[in-house]
């Protein structure tokens, strides 16, 4: 008795989020008074400092959810809790001034300027004036906006792309650790659209919000996504990393939704760092060929990079061309490099550059030219077909 | 006319005293509408269904002439400046709610939302973004609600409030143009001024990004 006494004291302390969990939704429901159900029984958790989006077709709950993590909608039924409060437990003013909010119309205040509308949440908050000035200031450097032409500019002075920027900085003003992006690239043309999804993921690379976004673009929450959360009428169809949803969707629905070029898309994802080889054949400049001792050797690769004294990529030598001159200098016979690749770039466009240039692999440098490994074709080609064979399991 | 200048000229302290009553009237009935007519015209943007009820009412009585809502105060608060003052008030009303009601309504919901989202308050939502942004339209009503104040104020002079009225009416009995004319120039001049007075300050309470996008959308 005195077990399950105890046992049910445990399960009602509140998580304390020590274990790095913002958000939790336990079963929670929103149900309408006509039936319908916008959440049905929706299970997740966003861990502290990722961006967590929450994508479906329309009508599949993404919106209603991540208005009740501000409790701007209430659950009918379930437990919602951020950084262990229950939000149903706490004042929802303060809940909804500790949470930045950013929604697809951006929705600025315009009768206020740019720093008025900016400093609104450190102003319902009490901040000095002095600070609320120089918060404004570092918001508009943060969003890439000149803070002297832009502080007193009025929002129907700004373009679409200036808006939205300052609708995030508006989010961030009161440097909330927990941010709710309902669509906040949605009304903007594709080139403006991907600068600013580029730039905000720099800025989430100094500052590591938890960001929960919503968004029905598939591209846009593969790249911006630490974890993706699939949902379809109010329930969740899958969660996971980008790379786990490509690879191994977890039904016909997610398939579909991801996109006929799913493997396309996964090799966008995945990084030449993550396939390339660093233990390689390489051999220095003016070292004598006959001191060349044998090397590691790479599948599929039977050459010898050329190196000079700071590690830059001068050439390659066949191995067999490398037998035949022993005595020459390796300057007179090496192989100019055509084609190189980043660490940082996708296998997507190695490949495109292996297959354009006819090449079995491409040597990994980086902007000085210092070599870092090597992506061969083959090993391109073997994680392709692992990834096929998985799916298809 | 020049009747009418040896006249003002001659008698222009009483015609100032006349003007004082006139604006006296239509001030205190201005303040207390307005003390009713804005609140009123919050609450029902917040009621659906009791709004179209509310503001009908307060039309009828925009419906019943002058000098009839003036006569029936009569029997309630005797003649003079209170039952002319309480005509007013019931006049000034409907301007100010419904443009209230229409302008607050007005403001796109997104910014409403939004708002909220950020953690603002109910009231803070009103004053800081709803009425801020709705205040053109507010002060169009007060204008409104103004000129008809003076306007029917200078027929309550028939139930003894004063003010210009009484000038034309005492022009009417005694058959002499010029107090008939003093008296209807200047209730028309004081309605120009009074709307005037509230265009400029129109100006000066709209927040600057309101007025220059209206500026930018002409």
């Amino acid at each position: 008795m005195l077990a399950s006494r105890f046992a049910a004291f445990v399960t009602t302390i509140p998580v304390l989020g020590e274990d790095g969990l913002l958000i939790e939704f336990t079963s929670v429901f929103k149900a309408y008074p006509d039936g319908t159900h916008a959440v049905d029984g929706l299970s997740l958790h966003v861990a502290r400092g990722e961006i967590f989006v929450l994508i479906g077709p329309s009508g599949c709950g993404k919106t209603t959810t991540l208005r009740m993590i501000n409790r701007l909608i209430e659950p009918t039924s379930g437990r919602i809790l951020v950084n262990g409060s229950d939000v149903l437990e706490v004042d929802p003013i303060e809940l909804r001034r500790s949470i930045g909010y950013a929604i697809q119309e951006v929705a600025l205040f315009p009768h206020m300027t740019v720093a008025e509308n900016i400093s609104i949440v450190p102003g319902l908050q009490g901040w000095s004036a002095a600070r609320q000035r120089s918060r404004v200031l570092e918001l508009l450097e943060l969003v890439g906006l000149k803070p002297d032409r832009y502080r007193a500019k009025y929002p129907h002075e700004l373009s679409g792309g200036e808006r939205q920027r300052i609708g995030v900085a508006r989010a961030m003003g009161a440097d909330p650790p927990v941010m709710l992006m309902d669509e906040p690239f949605g009304a903007i043309d594709p080139i403006t659209r991907t600068r600013l999804q580029d730039e905000f993921l720099s800025i989430q690379a100094k500052i590591q919000k938890t960001v929960v976004f919503v968004t029905h673009d598939i591209n846009e929450a593969l790249k911006m996504g630490d974890h993706i959360a699939i949902m379809r009428r109010g329930k969740l169809v899958q969660c996971g990393t980008s790379r786990e949803i490509l690879s191994r969707p977890n039904c016909g629905f997610v398939e579909e939704f991801v996109g006929a070029d799913r493997l396309m898309k996964l090799l966008q994802i995945l990084r030449v760092s993550e396939l390339m080889t660093r233990d390689l054949p390489t051999v220095v400049i003016d070292e004598k060929p006959q001191a060349i001792l044998p090397r590691p050797s790479v599948k599929g690769l039977n050459l010898v990079l050329v190196v000079d004294r700071l590690g830059r990529l001068k050439g390659f030598v066949p191995s067999t061309e490398l037998l035949k001159n022993v005595a020459r200098p390796l300057a007179h016979f090496l192989t100019p490099v055509r084609e190189s690749v980043s660490s940082n770039a996708s296998l997507a466009e190695a490949l495109l550059r292996l297959s354009v240039n006819g090449l079995d692999f491409l040597p990994v440098v980086d902007g000085d030219q210092r070599l870092q490994g090597v992506l061969t074709l083959v090993s391109v080609h073997e994680e392709i077909q692992k990834t096929t064979s998985r799916a298809v399991a | 006319m020049i009747d009418v200048w040896r006249y003002v000229t001659a008698n222009w302290v009483s015609v100032l005293r006349l003007a004082g009553e006139h604006l006296q009237i239509v001030g205190t009935a201005m303040g207390f509408a307005l003390l009713v007519a804005v609140p009123a015209g919050v609450v029902l943007t917040r009621a659906p269904g009791l709004d179209t009820v509310v503001l009908g009412i307060i039309g009828i009585l925009q419906t019943i002439p002058s000098l009839a809502l003036l006569a029936v105060m009569i029997p309630f608060l005797g003649i003079g400046f209170k039952p002319a003052v309480a005509a007013l008030f019931l006049y000034a009303l409907l301007p100010i709610a419904r443009n209230v009601y229409v302008g607050v309504k007005e403001v796109v919901p997104e910014l409403v939302e939004a708002a909220k989202g950020m953690g603002m308050t109910r009231f803070q939502v009103l004053t800081r973004v709803q009425i801020p942004i709705a205040l053109p339209v507010i002060i169009g009503g007060v204008r409104t609600a103004a000129v008809i104040c003076v306007g029917t104020a200078t027929i309550a002079a028939a139930i003894g409030s004063g003010g210009l009225g009484s000038l034309i009416y005492r022009g009417l009995q005694q058959m002499r143009t010029e107090y008939i004319v003093t008296g209807a120039l200047l209730s028309a001049l004081l309605a120009i001024l009074i709307d005037s007075t509230l265009g400029a300050i129109e100006r000066w309470l709209t927040p600057s990004g309101i007025l220059s996008r209206q500026r930018a959308s002409k």
